[in-house]
This record gives C-alpha cells, sequence and structure tokens, in this order.
C-alpha cells in the first residue's frame, strides 16, 4: 500500500503533465488552459536534423556502457572470488567499488587532468603519447575517440558495483558442483568458464534486461558533467537527454522538450516490455528466474 | 532524467494545473516577508547580516527579507519552474540571459509602471537612471527594475602588467600592442599560456557588441551592434547581416584560429568555466584573461600577487580612444529585479527597494555590517576585512551608492568611472526592443543547437576558419536561421515604426 501510494503520487499523478507536449505552453495560463497544438512541439526534435544522430549516440552509448560494464564486472568477481585470502577478497571488494560513489563533477575533473592537463594539450595520457614520439591530441576537440573514452570511464565507474551483485551471485552456487569440477579434473580457468559463468548466467540476464529498458535513456549526469556545452564532441557524445537539457536551457519551451521526453519514455516503455517478454521466454527455457 | 523535465512533481503539478496564489510568508513577529530568489550559494556570515538587515528593515517598513539561494548552474532552469508552477515567491533576479523574454511574452510579470511613476518610492527613483528605466520597458510598460552599477559593461581585459613592462611594453592601449604582448609572453615565458579563455566568454571574441576582445576593427570603431546570433541588422531598412558576410568577423576568425594553432589560447576553451581560468590566473598560470568594467577586476585578479613573487596587473580597455571612447549601447540592464504577475506584494516589493536605495541600508546588505565585514575608507570607497560577499547585482545594485574596493588599480578603477558616466553612451538604433521568439519558438532551439556546435568552437579558433564556416552556414539554413531573423527584423521594423 505505501508503495502503491508513493508510485501513485511521484511517478503516476505527474504523467498527467504530460499533455504539455501537445500544448503551446504558457507560465500564465497553465498546462491545463495552455492552447493546444496539435504536434507542433514534436517539429522541434524530429526536424532538427539531429533526432537520428542523438538517438544513435544514445543507443550506441548505451550498447557500450550495458556490454563494457556487465563483461568487466563479471570478469572481475571471478577474479575477486578466485582470492581466498578473506582480508585480501574483502578489501578488493570495497576498492572496486568506491569509484561508483565517486560524484560525475569530480570524474570530469580527474579525466581533464588525465587527458588535457593545463592549456588542453598536456595531461598524463598525452604524456605518455609523446614519450613514444606520438604528438599530443587534444581530446577535448576531437570528437571520435570519445565513445571508447566515455565507454572506459562507465566501466571504471560500475564495474565494481556489478562484480558486487555478481559476487552475490556465486555465493549462491552449491559447493559440491564445484568439489566435482575438481574431481573431474577441471581447472581453475575451467572452472570459471565451465561452472561459475553458466550458473551466473540468470542474473546477467536480469541486468540485461534492466538495463535495455534503460537504454533510451542517456547517462546525463556523467554524459554533461564531462562533455558539457562542448560543441565539437557533440557528434559522438550528444544524447537524448543531453540535447533536451541544452534545449530546454536556451529556449525555456516546456513544451517541446516534454515531447522529446515523452517519445523518449515511450520508447522505452516498448523496449521495456520487449525485453521483459523475451527474458520471460529465456527463463521459462532454461528453466530460471 | 528526462521524466522530470515533463512530469513536473506532484504538488508543483497540482499548482501549474489549478494555478495558485502567492503571498508573504508572516514571519514570527508579524511582520511580512518578502522571499526573493537570488543566484549562488550562500554567503559567508549570511546568518549575522541578514538578522542585522531585517532588524533594520523591520523597524523602518514592517518588512522581513527571506532570500532563497540558487545555484548557479541550475538557477535558470529552477526560477523558470516556480513561476511554471506558481510558486509562492515575491521577487527575482531576471535578464535577457534568463528567461526574461519568455516571461514578458507570457505576461508572467507584475507591471510596475503605476508604482514606478507614483513618486512614491522617492529613494528608489532617485538612485536608479530614468533613461535606463526607459530602455527597460516592454511595449511601453515597466516590468522590471533595472540593477545597474554602470550604463553597460564592455568585456576587456586584466594582463599581468609585471610582464608587459618586463617586456618593455608598458601600457597597453591599442590592439597592436595587446598582440605584441601576447606573443611575447609565448616566446619569452612559455610556461606560461598568453591569453585564458572560457566557455561563457566565447562569444565575445569575435562578434562585436560593440567591441569584442580580439575583433581589431572594433577597437578601432566600436560602433556595431551585433544582435541576434551573430547577425547585424543594417540601415533603416534592418538588412541582417550574418556573421560570415561581416569582414570585420571574418579576419577575427582567421586571428582566432591563428592565435589557438600559435599557443596563444588555451586549446579547453570551451570545456573550462570561469572560476576554472581565474584560479588558473591567480596561480601566474596566464598573462592575461577576460574582466569586465564591473569593479571587480582588482579583488578577483589582485590575489596573483599572492602567489606569484613580482605579479602586478592592470585593465586594459578594449578600445583605442581609451577614455576618450563613446560607444552605442542599447541600455538593457544586464540584471534586473522582477515581480511574477500573480505575487500580491508589488508594494511591499517596492518599499524593500527604496529601503534598500538609501546609502546606509544598501551598505548593509551589499557590504554587509560595518566594523565586522567592511570598512569604509572614504565617501565611496571601503576596505574588506572578511568573506561577506553578497550578490549585490541581483538586488541592491544602485550607481551612485556603489563603493570602490580601496587598493583597487588605477585602470580598474578609471574603467569603472567611465562606464558610469552617460555621456560615453550613444543609443544604439535597437535600444529598448525585446524579441520575442514564441512565433518561431522551433526554429530558435533548433538554431541555438547549431549555434552552440558549430558557431562556438569557430569563435574559439578551434576549427579550421573556411570549413567551419561552410558547416556552420549550411547547419543554421537548415535549422530555420533565415525564418527566425525574418521575425526579429519584422519586429523590430514595427518597434521603430512605433517609437
Amino acid at each position: 500500500m505505501p508503495a502503491l501510494a508513493f508510485f501513485a503520487v511521484f511517478s503516476y499523478g505527474p504523467m498527467v503533465g504530460v499533455i504539455v507536449a501537445f500544448k503551446d505552453f504558457s507560465i500564465v495560463d497553465g498546462i491545463l488552459g495552455s492552447p493546444w497544438n496539435g504536434l507542433e512541439n514534436f517539429r522541434f526534435f524530429f526536424e532538427s536534423g539531429n533526432a537520428a544522430r542523438v538517438v544513435r549516440n544514445t543507443l550506441m552509448l548505451n550498447a557500450l556502457f550495458i556490454g563494457g560494464t556487465l563483461i568487466s564486472g563479471m570478469a572481475l568477481a571471478i577474479m575477486i572470488n578466485e582470492v581466498r585470502l578473506r582480508l585480501l577478497k574483502r578489501t578488493a571488494q570495497s576498492v572496486v567499488f568506491l569509484p561508483y560513489f565517486i560524484s560525475p563533477i569530480v570524474i570530469s575533473v580527474m579525466l581533464q587532468a588525465f587527458l588535457s592537463g593545463f592549456g588542453g594539450s598536456g595531461g598524463m595520457v598525452n604524456g605518455l603519447l609523446d614519450g613514444f614520439g606520438i604528438s599530443p591530441v587534444s581530446w577535448y576537440t576531437e570528437p571520435g575517440a570519445w565513445p571508447w573514452i566515455l565507454t572506459v570511464v562507465k566501466i571504471w565507474q560500475m564495474a565494481g558495483y556489478t562484480s558486487i551483485i555478481y559476487l552475490a551471485a556465486m555465493t549462491a552456487i552449491p559447493t559440491d558442483v564445484y568439489e566435482a569440477a575438481v574431481l573431474d579434473g577441471a581447472s581453475r580457468w575451467k572452472i570459471a568458464v565451465r561452472v561459475t559463468m553458466p550458473l551466473i548466467l540468470p542474473v546477467t540476464v536480469i541486468l540485461l534486461v534492466l538495463q535495455i529498458g534503460r537504454i533510451f535513456m542517456g547517462d546525463f549526469g556523467t554524459i554533461y558533467a564531462i562533455i558539457g556545452d562542448n560543441g565539437t564532441l557533440f557528434e559522438t557524445t550528444d544524447v537524448i537527454d543531453t540535447f533536451v537539457f541544452r534545449a530546454l536551457r536556451t529556449s525555456g519551451d516546456l513544451g517541446m522538450t516534454a515531447a522529446v521526453g515523452l517519445f523518449q519514455s515511450v520508447v522505452g516503455f516498448v523496449l521495456i516490455a520487449t525485453t521483459a517478454l523475451i527474458a520471460r521466454r529465456i527463463s521459462r527455457k532454461s528453466g530460471g528466474l | 532524467m528526462l521524466q522530470g523535465s515533463f512530469a513536473l512533481g506532484g504538488a508543483g503539478l497540482v499548482a501549474a494545473l489549478a494555478g495558485c496564489q502567492s503571498g508573504s510568508g508572516d514571519s514570527s513577529s508579524g511582520a511580512a516577508t518578502l522571499k526573493s530568489l537570488l543566484p549562488g550559494d550562500v554567503p559567508q556570515r549570511w546568518t549575522e547580516v541578514l538578522a542585522a538587515v531585517n532588524t533594520k528593515l523591520e523597524a523602518d517598513t514592517g518588512l522581513r527579507l527571506d532570500p532563497e539561494f540558487i545555484s548557479w548552474t541550475n538557477y535558470s532552469e529552477q526560477e523558470m519552474l516556480k513561476f511554471t508552477t506558481q510558486e509562492p515567491f515575491d521577487s527575482a533576479l531576471e535578464a535577457t540571459w534568463l528567461n526574461l523574454a519568455q516571461l514578458l511574452s507570457d505576461g508572467a510579470l507584475a507591471d510596475m509602471t503605476e508604482l514606478w511613476e507614483s513618486g512614491r518610492f522617492e529613494n528608489l527613483n532617485a538612485t536608479i537612471d530614468e533613461r535606463m528605466v526607459e530602455y527597460a520597458k516592454y511595449q511601453g510598460s515597466l516590468y522590471t527594475i533595472p540593477l545597474v552599477a554602470n550604463f553597460t559593461s564592455p568585456p576587456g581585459f586584466v594582463i599581468r602588467q609585471d610582464l608587459a613592462d618586463k617586456y618593455g611594453i608598458g601600457e597597453i592601449t591599442d590592439y597592436e600592442t595587446l598582440e605584441k604582448f601576447l606573443y611575447d609572453v609565448k616566446q619569452k615565458d612559455p610556461d606560461l599560456i598568453p591569453f585564458g579563455l572560457d566557455a561563457g566568454y566565447v562569444n565575445n571574441t569575435v562578434v562585436p557588441n560593440p567591441v569584442a576582445l580580439f575583433n581589431a576593427q572594433s577597437w578601432d570603431d566600436p560602433a556595431k551592434c551585433v544582435q541576434l546570433l551573430g547577425t547585424h541588422f543594417e540601415g533603416s531598412d534592418l538588412t541582417p547581416v550574418p556573421f560570415w558576410e561581416q569582414p570585420d568577423i571574418l579576419e577575427s576568425l582567421d586571428r582566432m584560429r591563428q592565435y589557438y594553432l600559435d599557443g596563444i589560447l588555451n586549446e579547453d576553451a570551451l570545456t573550462l568555466d570561469m572560476s576554472a581560468v581565474r584560479s588558473l590566473f591567480a596561480q601566474g598560470r596566464y598573462a592575461s584573461t577576460t574582466a569586465g568594467a564591473d569593479g571587480l577586476t582588482s579583488p578577483t585578479f589582485g590575489p596573483v600577487a599572492d602567489n606569484v613573487e613580482g605579479a602586478a596587473i592592470a585593465q586594459v580597455f578594449p578600445f583605442t580612444a581609451g577614455l576618450d571612447a563613446v560607444i552605442p549601447a542599447t541600455f538593457q540592464a544586464a540584471n534586473n529585479m522582477v515581480v511574477p504577475a500573480y505575487a500580491e506584494t508589488l508594494e511591499e516589493v517596492f518599499e524593500m527597494m527604496d529601503w534598500l536605495s538609501v546609502q546606509e541600508n544598501h551598505d548593509l546588505l551589499s557590504y554587509g555590517i560595518e566594523g565586522e565585514d567592511w570598512e569604509a575608507t572614504g565617501e565611496h570607497s571601503y576596505e574588506q576585512i572578511s568573506g561577506y560577499s553578497f550578490p549585490a547585482f541581483a538586488m541592491s545594485w544602485r550607481t551612485p551608492l556603489e563603493r570602490g574596493l580601496a587598493g583597487a588599480v588605477e585602470s580598474d578603477r578609471a574603467w569603472v568611472e567611465w562606464t558610469r558616466d552617460f555621456e560615453n553612451f550613444t543609443a544604439d538604433h535597437l535600444a529598448g526592443f525585446y524579441f520575442d521568439s514564441s512565433a518561431v519558438a522551433s526554429e530558435q532551439a533548433q538554431v541555438n543547437a547549431v549555434f552552440d556546435e558549430y558557431v562556438l568552437p569557430l569563435y574559439a579558433g578551434v576549427k579550421d576558419v573556411q570549413p567551419g564556416l561552410d558547416e556552420a552556414r549550411s547547419a543554421m539554413e537548415d535549422a530555420g536561421y533565415e525564418t527566425v531573423v525574418e521575425e526579429y527584423r519584422r519586429q523590430a521594423t514595427d518597434y521603430l515604426a512605433g517609437s
């Protein structure tokens, strides 16, 4: 009951505001009093020439983030699981979990020091390149590398968090399965690949379903903190959320930004429903979940 | 995140749907309390200063102040949301660089004309120049109280004068000498970056309004106020000339690109904010950066002397004519106080603003408690003795009441004085005109997005000029640039016909 009330007040109630996407919003007239304007607000996004690009970037970056964090999280969990020394295991878990709590703003400052240093063409990475006789790169004006840079940042940020989920799943694997594998002469590597990984597959499916459902939601916090309003990087980094935020800030038009938000939510809902159906089928077949 | 952009939140939505009335809260003492929206963080010693302000304000007028400080990063969005949901508040900082145009066109602001002209608020009338008020009017009525410490504040430079002296340059009074200084720094002090540019000031590098930092022609002839998206509206028929057809801007773009390639500018201008640049200047890493005529040059940049032995600063005016320059201005105040149309406390806000227009009261809020936060060092100067720093531009700026900081460098003090003399300005042909973009909102939003992406990098020297210009022009035209410009021209023509 309290949960229902919570969602009614904070999720379902405010959804009435969606109608502003179909109105020529005026501050004085309010949402109900503002005149209807059909699909005019959607024109801003779909005729901007940026719609395809920001949708593509949102999907591509999220695909990289999902793939990167799941694979690295699983790899990290398997490695930590192999540690026998209890204290070392605990310490490793805490250390890899730490980046999850670091604010995107702090990450952006760290990244600037790492990639560009003082003046924009310094930084540790350029120092390293210089050591190999390679010319420094002005990272903050070159859009090409940014999907990969953001993916590395995301992995650093989230791999530890994901690994904790996997480690929790691993503790549920019966020890006799491992004992049987050892008796059969399996190496540690074989055990990890043939026993551990298949048995934590249901967790991967759950994580995948949860994240694919949100694949249309850009990681606004991290991306905006790092990229900001640097137009030279928009080609590969501008996602729906950052695009809408900038549009709202410069035009202040709630109707237009609500229209994009509605489009994002509808597509997101379709994706969640689809992945949930697929996950159900997979779980039926595997007898899990 | 995005759901939040249209799902306004339970309580706010109810208010936005139904509409609700604002009103002053009542303090425990029964005095009417005015809630003002202010940008930035709560100042140091705010509790003590606010208590002193309220004690005196309540004794004099029966009112109390209860400002709400909203972080700079989301002041614009927060304020708009409060207007939208009709949250009860009594006044707010507003500006053309915030939401002023939309609030005016939506009729969301209280009409102040009658109260301003009533003659009942003598102190307020006396301390805000009537000409600024005239140019602040929208369709003949006053909806904003202009907050002004000067008539306009063009972008200028702060430079390391000790370096200029070391190179034998002396005082910088023209563009050629400035350029020599920048290249001398590069050559003789290679650890320093000659000029530190931040993302906020990229807009001021090449497009004159009426002067631009690196537009040499505008230094010699600051006559052109470029109005919209780099477009200048020329002649009596307001022929729009885009920036890619203005020779002085094209020349300046080439110059910016050369500076970028020669290492005169930092390469990360598009990602650096103003505070980062100022902090690096204070550490002695930049030899020059942007500094306006707001009286803050000395306190903001002077501390470089604490970190770098022998460092000294000077303000450089971006005019070859120096203090004899006479420039066009729109006289639209950069900062204004507004009152929501739904508020019922307009008269109380005027009383409070009138009270703040008395020297003693103005000083109390602007500088803090005398003897604890500041000491008077003359009739119009003061020395700061605590960390108290109130955003006076959002409430208490009054040209005749402002005090200069003791110990300000002479060039800083002189330029501030220059900006406070009306004789140094002429009214631009479009002074007093507000553009209402609601008819072309979709195109305006699209063009703004394109501008950030394709034009600002050119202004910062980050892109090769010719391919960058071709790309920018085509993107701007595809986004609806001509539609926006034509609408602007139509409204401006109507405005001129009616004035």
